[in-house]
């Protein structure tokens, strides 16, 4: 799929450090092919239903516009159950839609570094969703990503083109099978249209030794919404992303939002840019971290405000709820502009004990007191979901907190 | 006895706020501890709770026969000791409606009593704040009181539940409690027992205390029948109290 020079480009960049996170040596994770074709995410085993169930998406596909589904390296289902909605995967959709070449890499070059380069050498799937101009859902797209085999790298290259007018909810659920282990390197680019508004939440669920290198970046037009939010409930080994969003259009509008819950000795470095390029455009960045076991986690957020008459916030809250655990919020605003209005809080600190005690007099045990005093924390972060993913990721939320 | 406060002396940050107290209350009973601002009550009161900043440095809290000086709070609430705060905590982030879930479900509440409480302390518009972000003094008294109820406490405390509310709010306050304390008291050891720590007094107008103890720098002064001592601390103030104590002890 990929050209002759963006090939070339993407192997002298093998070797390029990613600006942020810990290096890796890629070459221990090998893609890995599946022989296996789905009609129906109801004839799909037991295994990939559980998968599936454990990071927020319906196996019957009921209320759903439709489904993507990939094991390891392979699109295993991708179906659009509504008018409007194009749902393929990426092999299929540049074989049948010529314009797709246009949004192809454009946002994300293949050389930034050695993941975004192994992504382009070992490209294969990923979901494409385009909706159409008008469409609109209140339910999500859900698309399921699982690691199934040991050591396996993969890949996936999502476009979502959401046209003018169109209100797109899609939900990605990032996923180990038991036991196994891999490099997740996805790329995803989102253009959002004229008067469009999208949701993409992201759940990562993935094995203690996994690694993850997600890629995103994001062109809102004109009156268009962008709306993130990434959630990490459990632990892998390291987990890097920064998607950068540009706001390109009068109004056009951001909110991304990372919800962290550190465990075990995880390594986690989140965060998002927004680059405000066009007046009467605003954003806002938050993120809800949760200190625990011995994890590292570094959130970071920049705003940068090019031209006048824009607005940016970013807000970096942290909860420390264990001696080993380190969190750092990174807050960057760049104002190139006279008039222009960026602000940013951060607050890092312990739970604290007058709230613990009050929530024991209510007859809770201390840890069940933590559980509700950090669930509430990081479902505070939640930005403006469906309500039956916010649902869903409340109760995720206390079953991951559970034992903490 | 469902609660019997001997000899206790507490300290806080290296303070001493509680010196040798000692007060009772029988089950079935709503006793009224009065005193002004900074005497001491609300010491008295999270000691009970077993709060950890209040060390107890000598006496014991005992209820229903047993010594719960060093009891857990959970384990407090579990002998049925449950207690509205003077000021409770703001938890941002917790849903009011959640905590109410969460303990109408631990004390096993029918939905339709919280329901019912809910409409009584007209507190239907608060479900989806945080809880006590943004309300009012009288708002929150009204939100832990109705806490209070849902964890069916055979020994409810009080911690000014008149303060900053208004006549009418008052007036639902007090009915709600006095038709709480006279449910289901067939049997005496399951007759549901009150304190109420105040400095105002204006819930004795729905609820009348058996007896009432005055307490001033960290100290129980005088204890008589509850009509009695609200009559005189309110017609001849704190300081006639002090007064009366100081020549009593000095004589």
């Amino acid at each position: 799929m990929l050209t002759g020079e963006l090939r070339k480009k993407a192997e002298v960049a093998l070797s390029k450090k990613a600006a942020y996170g810990i290096d890796l040596d890629v070459s221990e994770y090998v893609p890995k092919y599946m022989n296996l074709s789905g009609k129906d995410l109801e004839a799909l085993n037991d295994e990939l239903g559980s998968s599936m169930e454990s990071v927020g998406l319906s196996v019957d596909e009921k209320n759903i516009p439709g489904s993507y589904v990939q094991i390891d390296q392979t699109a295993v289902y991708s179906q659009s159950l509504g008018s409007g909605l194009t749902i393929l995967n990426l092999r299929e959709a540049l074989n049948q839609l010529d314009f797709l070449r246009d949004f192809y890499w454009r946002l994300i070059p293949v050389d930034v570094d050695k993941f975004t380069a192994l992504a382009a050498l070992y490209e294969e799937s990923g979901y494409v969703v385009i909706a159409d101009k008008g469409f609109k859902s209140d339910k999500p797209v859900q698309a399921c990503l699982l690691i199934r085999s040991p050591k396996s790298l993969q890949t996936p290259h999502n476009i979502v083109i959401a046209r003018e007018n169109s209100n797109l909810h899609i939900l990605t659920g990032c996923t180990t099978a038991p036991e196994s282990f891999g490099l997740h390197v996805g790329i995803s680019e989102f253009y959002v249209g004229r008067n469009a508004t999208v949701t993409f939440t992201m759940i990562h669920s993935w094995s203690k030794a996994s690694h993850v290198r997600p890629r995103t970046a994001v062109l809102v037009d004109e009156g268009g919404r962008f709306i993130s939010n990434y959630v990490v409930l459990k632990p892998a080994t390291s987990i890097q992303t920064y998607p950068s969003i540009r706001l390109i259009g009068e109004r056009a509008s951001a909110v991304s939002t990372s919800i962290v819950l550190g465990s075990e000795d995880s390594k986690i470095d989140v965060g998002s840019s927004v680059s405000l390029e066009f007046k009467g455009s605003n954003c806002r960045i938050v993120s809800r971290i949760v200190g625990g076991g011995s994890s590292e986690t570094i959130t970071r957020s920049r705003i940068d405000a090019l031209v006048d008459d824009v607005k940016g916030h970013t807000e970096c809250n942290g909860i420390v709820v264990s001696d080993n655990a380190s969190i750092v919020a990174i807050p960057e605003l760049k104002a190139k502009a006279k008039n222009v209005e960026l602000t940013h809080e951060a607050a890092i600190g312990r739970i604290s004990e007058e709230e613990i005690f009050y929530l024991q007099t209510r007859g809770f045990t201390r840890e069940e007191a933590v559980s509700l005093i950090v669930g509430g924390f990081l479902e505070s972060g939640l930005s403006e979901l469906p309500i039956s993913i916010e649902k869903y990721l409340r109760s995720a939320i206390q079953w991951a907190l559970t034992g903490l | 006895m469902i609660l019997e406060v001997k000899d206790l002396n507490v300290e806080v940050s290296g303070r001493l706020v509680l010196k040798n107290v000692s007060l009772s209350i029988g089950f079935g009973e709503t006793v009224f501890l009065l005193g002004p601002n900074g005497s001491g009550k609300t010491s008295l009161i999270q000691s009970v709770l077993g709060n950890p900043s209040y060390k107890v440095l000598k006496g014991s809290i005992i209820s229903q026969g047993f010594d719960i000086t060093t009891f857990k709070p959970e384990e407090r609430v579990k002998m049925g000791i449950a207690a509205s705060f003077q000021i409770p905590p703001k938890i941002k982030g917790l849903k009011a409606s959640r905590l109410l879930d969460e303990v109408s479900k631990r004390f096993n509440v029918h939905e339709s009593y919280v329901k019912k409480l809910i409409s009584n302390f007209k507190l239907e518009e608060f479900m989806n704040r945080e809880l006590y972000v943004g309300f009012s003094g009288g708002e929150m008294k009204r939100f832990e009181i109705l806490l209070t109820l849902l964890q069916k406490p055979k020994l409810i405390l009080l911690d000014e539940p008149d303060s900053g509310v208004d006549v009418e709010n008052l007036a639902v306050i007090g009915e709600t409690l006095d038709e709480f304390l006279h449910e289901d008291d067939d049997l005496l050891s399951t007759r549901r027992s009150m304190l109420i720590v105040t400095h105002t007094g204006a819930l004795a107008k729905y609820i009348n205390p058996s007896r009432a103890y005055i307490m001033l720098n960290g100290e129980i002064v005088c204890y008589g029948k509850g009509e009695d001592v609200i009559k005189r601390v309110f017609r001849d103030g704190f300081e006639k109290c002090k007064s009366c104590y100081e020549k009593f002890r000095g004589g």
